[in-house]
C-alpha cells in the first residue's frame, strides 16, 4: 500500500455502514436502539402490569382487559425484557462496544466480525422472543425465572410454542452476550497502546471487563438446564417434572447459580462508569483505585457462591440456607466499600452540577435504598416472610433501575457528545431527570410498605383477597407514579433523536476529561485514532495536580 | 516515546478490516489463542452444569445401570477409536500449517472432517437403533440425560465441522495463508470437543 | 511453535488408544461399582490431561490461561457439591447406590 495512494473515499453502502458494520462504534448505536425499542415494549408491559394491580378487572385502555393468564404472560415478558434485552444491550453492550477500543487506544474490537454477530444474535433474540406473541398459545407465562413444573408442561399455562421460542431467544442473547464478553476481555488484554498499563485503565474498563468475565463463568449452568427445560417442554422428559422423576430443585439451582452473577452483571457498569462520570464532574481522582478493584474482585468471587438466598423458600434444603446467608451477607461488604469510596470522592470535591453527575447522584441515592433492603433479604429468617412479597420487587427494582436507567442515562448524557458531535438538551435533560427520580421513588417506595405488610407479587387481581384491601390505595398511588415514570421516558427519547442532528454542537472534549476516548476528535472515525496510535503517559484521574495550571490532564500527557 | 500504527491509515478505506492496534499481550499469546481458551473455560462451566446434573441424579438412580446396559457399547467404543484418530489429524493439520506443507494441510483437515462426519454417522446409527427399541428421551431419566448430552456434543461436533469446513475451502483457495493460525485454534476446540467425549463416554456407557 | 514432533504426537494417540480400549475392557472385568467407577474415571482424567497438555499445549501457556482453566473447574466443583443436599435429598442412601 503506496503512500501516495490518492485518498478517493470511495463510500461504503448503506447496508455495510449502517447495517452490517464491524466498527465498533455503529454496532454500540445500534445496541442502544435494539434497547430503546425494546425498552418500549418492556416499558408499556409495565404499564399493564400496574394498571391491572391497581385496577382490577378494569380494561386498560390501548390494550383491553389483562386477565390472569395474560397477567402470567405480561409479567414473564417484562421480566425477560427488561433484563435480556434491555439491561444488557444498554448497560453492557453499548458501553463496552463504544468505550472499550477508545479507552485503552485500540483502533476496533479484535474480532470486529464476530462483535457484528454478537449483535445480530440479539437482534434475533428480540425477534424471536416478540413473535412468540403470534404464536398458539401466545407468549411464555411461567415467570421470567421459569419455574418448573409450570414451566415444563404446556398441560399447566397452555403454552407451548410461546415456551420454545422464550428459551431459543434466551439461547440467542446468552450465545450473544458470551461472545461480546470474549471480545471485551481479549481486547482489553491484547490491544492496550503503549503506555496503557492495567493499572491506568480507567475504572469504566476494568468494571465492564468484570461484567464480561462474570457473564461468561456463570452462564454454562443456565445453557444446560434452559437445554433440558427444552425437551421438558417437546419431548416429553421429565428432568424438572416430579411425576416423571424429576427434580425442581435443580432448575433453580442452575437457574440462579447464573442469575445471581447476572444481576451483578448489570449492576457494575454503572459502578465503573458512575467513577468516571464522579472523576470528571469533581475535578479530582477517585478515592481508593486499589481497594476499589480489590472489592471488585472480591465481589465477583462472592457472587458465584451466594445464589441460593434466591430459594430460601423453595424447599431448598435447610443444611443449605446457612452457608448461603452468610456468604450473602459477606458480599455486602465489597459493595459496600465501593459505594464508600464514591461518596468519599464527592468529599473535597469541585463539584460541576452537570447533568451526568446529578444522574449519577440520584443513581448512588436510589441504589443505596436498594442495597441496604437487599440485606434483610438475604437473612434465610427474615426471607422467610419476605419471599415472594412486593418487598422484594421494590428492592430488585431499586437496584436494577438505579443501574440500568439512572446509570445508563447518566452515561448517554456524558458520552453523547462523543458519540454523534452534539450535546442533548439541557432542559429537556433536567426535567427527564426529576421527573424520572421523583415518579421512580412514586412507584416503587410504596412496594416497600405493600411488601411488609405481606402483600404477594405475581397476583394478577389482589381485590379478591380481603387482606389486601387495604394496599388498594397504595397501589393505585404507585400505578399513577409508574404510568408518569413511563410517560417521562418519551422527553429523553425525544431528545435523543432531535439532539442526533440539531443538538448544539460540541468539542472533542466538554467537560476536560482526562480518558483516553475524550482525545479522539469528534465525530471519531473510523479506525479512532488517524494515522498514528496515542501514547498514554499518565493515569485517568490526574484532576486538580497541584501546581498544575488546569485542573485535568489528559492520560496521552506527560506527568 | 511514540510509536505509530504499522499501517498508514490513508491508504485504508472507510469498512476495510484495519489492523486493530499494537498487540500488548503476553508475550507468546495471540489474541486468536486467548479468545480460543476464553471459549472453552465457558464451555467448561456449560458442560459443568450438565454432567453435574447428570452425576447428580446417576448418584439417587443406581438402576440407571440397568438402562445402560442397552447402549450399543461397540458403537460407543467405535465412536471414542474415531473421534481419537480425527483429533490425530487435526494435529498433523496444525504442524503441517506450521511446517508450510500446504498440501497436506489440505489432506490432513478433509481427513479430520470425514472421521467427525463418521463420529455423527455412528451416533444416528445408535439413535435410529435406539428408537426402534422404543427407547425416547421419554422413556426415563437415564435415557433423557443420554439423548441431551450426547445431542449437545453432536451440535458441538457440527459447529466444529462447520469451522473446518470454512477453512477447507481457504485451504483449497490457497487463501488460507493470512489466517493460518486458525487451524491451530480449531484443533484446540477440537481437542476440547475429544475431551467431552472422554468424559461422556465413560459416565453413560461405562458406569457399573 | 511447536514442540510436538510428529512421533510424540503418535505416541500420544497410541496411549490414548490403549487408555480408552483399557477403560472398555475394566467394565468386562466385573469389579465392585466403586472400583469400577474409580478406575474409569481416573482413566479418564489421565487422558483428558493428555489431550489438553500435550495435544492442546497448555503446559506452554502462562499465568492467565492457567487462570482462566482453573476458574472453571472450580466452578464446576462448587456447584455439584451444593447441590448434593438438594437432588440427592441429603440422605446417605445414595453413598450405598456406589
Amino acid at each position: 500500500m503506496s503512500e501516495n495512494h490518492d485518498s478517493h473515499e470511495h463510500k461504503q453502502s448503506f447496508i455495510s455502514h449502517y447495517i452490517f458494520s464491524t466498527d465498533h462504534k455503529m454496532i454500540a448505536k445500534q445496541f442502544l436502539l435494539l434497547a430503546a425499542v425494546m425498552a418500549c415494549f418492556g416499558g408499556f408491559m409495565a404499564y399493564l402490569i400496574r394498571w391491572e394491580v391497581a385496577f382490577p378487572n378494569v380494561p386498560a385502555p390501548f390494550f383491553g382487559l389483562v386477565s390472569p393468564d395474560k397477567f402470567n404472560a405480561i409479567i414473564t415478558l417484562h421480566g425477560t425484557i427488561m433484563i435480556f434485552f434491555v439491561g444488557m444491550p444498554f448497560l453492557s453492550a453499548f458501553p463496552s462496544n463504544f468505550l472499550i477500543p477508545l479507552m485503552i487506544g485500540a483502533r476496533d474490537m479484535v474480532f470486529p466480525k464476530i462483535n457484528m454477530a454478537s449483535f445480530w444474535l440479539t437482534f434475533a433474540g428480540a425477534t424471536l422472543l416478540i413473535s412468540s406473541f403470534f404464536v398458539p398459545g401466545g407468549p411464555v407465562a411461567g415467570g421470567w425465572v421459569g419455574y418448573p413444573p409450570l414451566s415444563a408442561s404446556s398441560a399447566f399455562t397452555g403454552v407451548k410454542w410461546g415456551a420454545v421460542l422464550w428459551l431459543l431467544s434466551l439461547a440467542c442473547a446468552f450465545f450473544s452476550s458470551s461472545l461480546g464478553g470474549l471480545n471485551y476481555l481479549v481486547t482489553v488484554v491484547t490491544l492496550r497502546t503503549p503506555g496503557m498499563s492495567y493499572t491506568r485503565l480507567p475504572m469504566t474498563v476494568w468494571f465492564l471487563l468484570a461484567s464480561a468475565v462474570s457473564f461468561f463463568f456463570s452462564v454454562g449452568p443456565l445453557i444446560a438446564g434452559a437445554f433440558m427445560l427444552l425437551m421438558d417442554n417437546v419431548f416429553g422428559t421429565g428432568f424438572f417434572l416430579p411425576a416423571k422423576g424429576g427434580e425442581p430443585m435443580l432448575w433453580e439451582h442452575l437457574f440462579w447459580f447464573f442469575g445471581h452473577p447476572e444481576v451483578y452483571v448489570l449492576f457494575f457498569p454503572a459502578l465503573g462508569m458512575g467513577l468516571d462520570i464522579m472523576a470528571t464532574f469533581t475535578r479530582k481522582p477517585i478515592f481508593g483505585y486499589k481497594l476499589i478493584l480489590g472489592s471488585t474482585i472480591a465481589a465477583i468471587l462472592l457472587s458465584f457462591i451466594v445464589w441460593a438466598h434466591h430459594m430460601f423458600m423453595s424447599g431448598l434444603n435447610p443444611a443449605l440456607a446457612t452457608p448461603f446467608s452468610i456468604t450473602t451477607i459477606l458480599i455486602s461488604i465489597p459493595f459496600a466499600l465501593i459505594i464508600f469510596c464514591m461518596f468519599a470522592t464527592l468529599r473535597h470535591g469541585s463539584i460541576r452540577l452537570e447533568l451526568p453527575m446529578l444522574w449519577m447522584l440520584g443513581f448512588l441515592t436510589t441504589f443505596l435504598v436498594g442495597g441496604l433492603t437487599g440485606i434483610f433479604l438475604g437473612s434465610a429468617a427474615a426471607d422467610i416472610y419476605l419471599h415472594g412479597t412486593y418487598f422484594v420487587v421494590a428492592h430488585f427494582h431499586y437496584t436494577f433501575f438505579p443501574s440500568v436507567f439512572f446509570g445508563g442515562f447518566s452515561a448517554v448524557y456524558y458520552w453523547f457528545p462523543k458519540m454523534y458531535g452534539r450535546k442533548l438538551n439541557e432542559k429537556l435533560g433536567l426535567l427527564h431527570l426529576g421527573a424520572t427520580f421523583l415518579f421512580f421513588n412514586g412507584t416503587f417506595w410504596p412496594l416497600f410498605r405493600v411488601g411488609i405488610g405481606g402483600m404477594i407479587r405475581r397476583v394478577a387481581d389482589p381485590s379478591q383477597y380481603p387482606q389486601y384491601h387495604q394496599f388498594a390505595n397504595w397501589n393505585i398511588f404507585a400505578t399513577i407514579s409508574a404510568i408518569c415514570l413511563i410517560a417521562s421516558q418519551v422527553i429523553f427519547l425525544w431528545n435523543l433523536v432531535w439532539s442526533i442532528n440539531h443538538g448544539p454542537k460540541a468539542e472533542d472534549n466538554p467537560y476536560e476529561s482526562n480518558t483516553l476516548e475524550w482525545a479522539a476528535t469528534t465525530p471519531v472515525p473510523h479506525g479512532n485514532w488517524g494515522a498514528t496510535l496515542p501514547v498514554v503517559q499518565a493515569g485517568p484521574y490526574e484532576y486538580s495536580r497541584p501546581g498544575d495550571a488546569k485542573d485535568w490532564h489528559p492520560q496521552t500527557q506527560k506527568l | 516515546m511514540e510509536k505509530s500504527a504499522t499501517v498508514s491509515l490513508t491508504a485504508m478505506n472507510p469498512g476495510d478490516q484495519l489492523p486493530t492496534g499494537n498487540y500488548s499481550g503476553p508475550a507468546g499469546l495471540t489474541p486468536g489463542r486467548l479468545g480460543i481458551w476464553a471459549l472453552i473455560s465457558s464451555e467448561i462451566v456449560l458442560f459443568a452444569g450438565l454432567f453435574g446434573s447428570f452425576i447428580l441424579f446417576r448418584m439417587i438412580h443406581p438402576e440407571w445401570s440397568e438402562e445402560a446396559r442397552h447402549l450399543n457399547l461397540y458403537a460407543g467404543t467405535l465412536n471414542s477409536l474415531v473421534l481419537l484418530v480425527s483429533n490425530f489429524f487435526m494435529m498433523k493439520a496444525s504442524t503441517s500449517v506450521k511446517e508450510n506443507r500446504p498440501d497436506d494441510v489440505k489432506k490432513f483437515l478433509a481427513l479430520t472432517m470425514l472421521l467427525g462426519v463418521a463420529f455423527l454417522g455412528v451416533k444416528a446409527f445408535e439413535y435410529s437403533a435406539e428408537f426402534a427399541h422404543g427407547e425416547f428421551p421419554s422413556s426415563g431419566g437415564f435415557w433423557s440425560f443420554y439423548f441431551l448430552m450426547t445431542g449437545i456434543h453432536a451440535t458441538h461436533i457440527l459447529g466444529g465441522l462447520f469451522a473446518m469446513g470454512l477453512l477447507l475451502r481457504r485451504a483449497l483457495n490457497g487463501t488460507l495463508g493470512p489466517t493460518q493460525q486458525r487451524v491451530g485454534l480449531t484443533g484446540i476446540y477440537w481437542s476440547f470437543v475429544e475431551v467431552v467425549w472422554i468424559f461422556l463416554f465413560p459416565m453413560l456407557y461405562l458406569l457399573a | 511453535m511447536s514442540t510436538n514432533t510428529k512421533t510424540s504426537h503418535g505416541m500420544i494417540f497410541s496411549a490414548l488408544v490403549v487408555m480408552a480400549l483399557s477403560a472398555v475392557g475394566l467394565t468386562f472385568l466385573h469389579l465392585s461399582t466403586m472400583m469400577n467407577n474409580l478406575a474409569i474415571f481416573t482413566v479418564a482424567f489421565a487422558m483428558a490431561a493428555l489431550v489438553f497438555f500435550q495435544y492442546m499445549e497448555l503446559k506452554m501457556e502462562g499465568k492467565l490461561i492457567y487462570w482462566v482453566m482453573v476458574i472453571p473447574c472450580v466452578l464446576f466443583a462448587i456447584l455439584v457439591i451444593m447441590l448434593i443436599p438438594d437432588v440427592c435429598h441429603y440422605s446417605v442412601d445414595f453413598l450405598k447406590g456406589l
